[in-house]
């Protein structure tokens, strides 16, 4: 009988030193390589949640996607900034092309001045909307203003507020001194008629009345005409003075 | 060249030592270790892993007749195991318990598949029998040789003296020896009698000591 049969599943001495034996005999391990294969099949398995050894490479990753990604951004962020200052500046840049193609297009025949036509308020309309039309490049308002004839010019701009305060009354009072000086300078104030866009009726009787109180009758009969073209009734805003002398005038 | 060699090794053994070493002052059980390996602590696992490793891979090497390369891919197929039943572990028995079933089923596919025979048809009552009375016959209680250190031929003699073993009684002085299971635990794993694997470890150890005493 053995040792196991005299003491159940206690060994005795003799095979306490058998196993003595064999653990020195029998001490072979697993390769390294098998032990890496295994212990990397674990960790792939396992995610290793509150784990703190495996939350550092997380956080590198994170620094190594930023530090890859952070030159890209900075690239696309001034290369964006440069996309949008170059769409802003050819739109000023465009404006000298888009008037030199304006300049050397033919007038239109519809806007050519017809000063004897019955269809000149219509022919100043068509010009007006010309002017406002969106052009063929799509700029509105930038086209150069046709000519328009004076009398059709005056007459929409008798409709327009004056934008600069109305010569006083007391301009017909002008001294002396200031009417010498109006009066030679005689074919400037005409181009300020014509160009005094914002004159109202009262305001144009007014230099109707200064032309004639400084001598420059002409001027004031020029000035007279275009203000009864322009305004049917002009005569009624003049002065009581000079309603005996406009009726001279033809 | 051996000396870059042993260079090149001496951290690694150094590495494998120490993460024994941890896994020996481990205070947790091994159950408590597969649990927490079970909730995600990898290194739950690589405890366990080192406190069993070792005694594993003996279990298939001498199994396999110091065939490393058998050995190499049971025991990694043995750990792979226990790696994909991390989600459906319960704890039933021992792990080790657990474990060397695994590893018994796994060296069972082993042999159908290489060899077309089971471990129980291995087992040879004749042979068994007749060891039985060669030990009694020579059996000196007196005069024990184990007591003394042995030297290299003498393991050598020993894991041959193993792999002349017939299979099941082999099987049953590894589960003991480096598995650690009790007779108990190897009868419940081995689904027989506690009498037999008495009786397979019985003769396990004659053979093992007559191989020790030849050497005297």
């Amino acid at each position: 009988m053995s040792n196991h049969d005299r003491e159940g599943s206690h060994p005795s001495n003799r095979d306490a030193a058998l196993e003595r034996a064999w653990r020195e005999a029998s001490d072979e391990q697993p390769p390294a390589h098998l032990d890496a294969a295994i212990i990397a099949a674990a960790r792939k398995s396992a995610p290793n949640r509150g784990e703190q050894p495996h939350t550092a490479p997380v956080r590198v990753q994170s620094r190594n996607w930023l530090t890859k990604w952070q030159p890209l951004a900075v690239a696309a962020t001034v290369a964006g900034l440069a996309f949008v200052l170059v769409q802003m500046l050819p739109r000023e840049h465009d404006l000298a092309p888009s008037l030199q193609r304006q300049e050397s297009a033919p007038v239109p025949a519809s806007a050519k001045p017809q000063s004897q036509s019955p269809s000149q308020s219509s022919s100043a309309r068509e010009a007006t909307d010309n002017r406002q039309a969106p052009s063929a490049d799509g700029t509105v308002g930038l086209r150069e203003p046709v000519a328009v004839p004076e009398q059709t010019r005056s007459q929409s701009e008798v409709l327009v507020p004056p934008a600069t305060p109305a010569p006083p009354a007391a301009t017909s009072k002008a001294t002396a001194s200031d009417t010498a000086v109006a009066a030679s300078s005689s074919s400037a104030r005409e181009k300020k008629l014509g160009n005094a866009a914002s004159l109202d009726a009262a305001a144009w009787a007014a230099q109707i009345a200064a032309l004639h109180g400084s001598g420059d009758v002409t001027a004031a009969e020029k000035s007279l005409r275009a203000f009864r073209a322009a305004a049917p009734g002009a005569d009624a805003y003049l002065p009581d003075s000079l309603r005996d002398w406009a009726r001279t005038v033809e | 060249m051996t000396r870059a060699i042993a260079a090149a090794v001496a951290p690694l053994d150094t590495a494998r030592r120490m993460h024994t070493r941890n896994a020996e002052l481990e205070p947790r059980t091994d159950e408590a270790l597969m649990r927490a390996y079970c909730r995600g602590d990898a290194r739950a696992f690589e405890t366990l892993y080192a406190r069993h490793k070792g005694a594993t891979y003996r279990y298939f090497l001498r199994h396999a007749g110091s065939d490393a390369t058998t050995a190499d891919e049971l025991h990694q197929d043995l750990w792979l195991r226990v790696i994909g039943a991390r989600e459906r572990y319960e704890v039933q028995a021992k792990f080790s318990t657990w474990l060397y079933t695994l590893a018994r089923h796994r060296l069972v596919d082993h042999w159908r598949s290489r060899h077309g025979v089971s471990l129980a048809s291995l087992e040879d009552d004749a042979i068994l029998s007749q060891a039985e009375e060669r030990a009694a016959a020579s059996r000196d209680v007196d005069d024990d040789p184990l007591h003394a250190s042995i030297d290299a031929e003498t393991r050598r003699r020993l894991v041959a003296a193993l792999a002349d073993v017939p299979p099941l009684q082999r099987d049953a002085f590894l589960l003991h020896i480096e598995g650690g299971l009790s007779l108990d635990e190897i009868a419940s794993l081995t689904a027989t009698s506690g009498e037999t694997v008495k009786s397979r470890l019985r003769y396990a150890y004659r053979r093992l000591r007559e191989t020790l005493e030849d050497l005297q």
